[in-house]
């Protein structure tokens, strides 16, 4: 099934793109400000 | 040949699904810990906005650290109750 390959070559490249970190900067770049905080994360939270 | 590690299934994902969220409906007195708590079980979360002013109380953007949580949770999330209220989920364009 070589025709496979170039297709999930090239998909996961696209995740890759859309899974780049995101900086800080990046995401005040893309959400607003006005009317908005960031939410502490609570001390308990613990990211799976 | 390079292992290929593709999570969740090779399916292609649609151009509007991303890792930002758009929450609407939310009760304007939730906490940190029931945000965390409610989204935090589909996966890594980048950050969290919510709402402060009177146009945007009740909305909060949620930030995953990787796309096919963010879809897992919009799958799931979308119509979810807290507090007799029904959540609208929408991918931020």
């Amino acid at each position: 099934c070589g025709s496979l390959t170039p297709n999930l070559l090239r998909l996961e490249k696209d995740i890759e793109e859309r899974n780049c970190p995101l900086a800080d900067e990046d995401l005040d770049a893309i959400l607003p400000h006005e009317g908005y905080r960031i939410l502490d994360p609570p001390t308990s939270y613990v990211p799976i | 040949m390079a292992t290929i590690s593709l999570r969740k299934g090779n399916t292609r994902l649609p151009p509007e699904v991303n890792r930002i969220l758009y929450v609407r409906n939310l009760p304007f007195n939730i906490s940190s810990e029931e945000m965390y708590d409610i989204f935090g079980k589909y996966g890594a979360i980048r950050q969290i906005r919510i709402g402060t002013n009177k146009d945007t109380r009740g909305t909060a953007f949620v930030v995953y650290e990787d796309i096919y949580d963010a879809k897992t949770a919009v799958d799931h999330l979308s119509g979810f109750n807290v507090a007799n209220r029904y959540l609208i989920v929408l991918y931020y364009q």
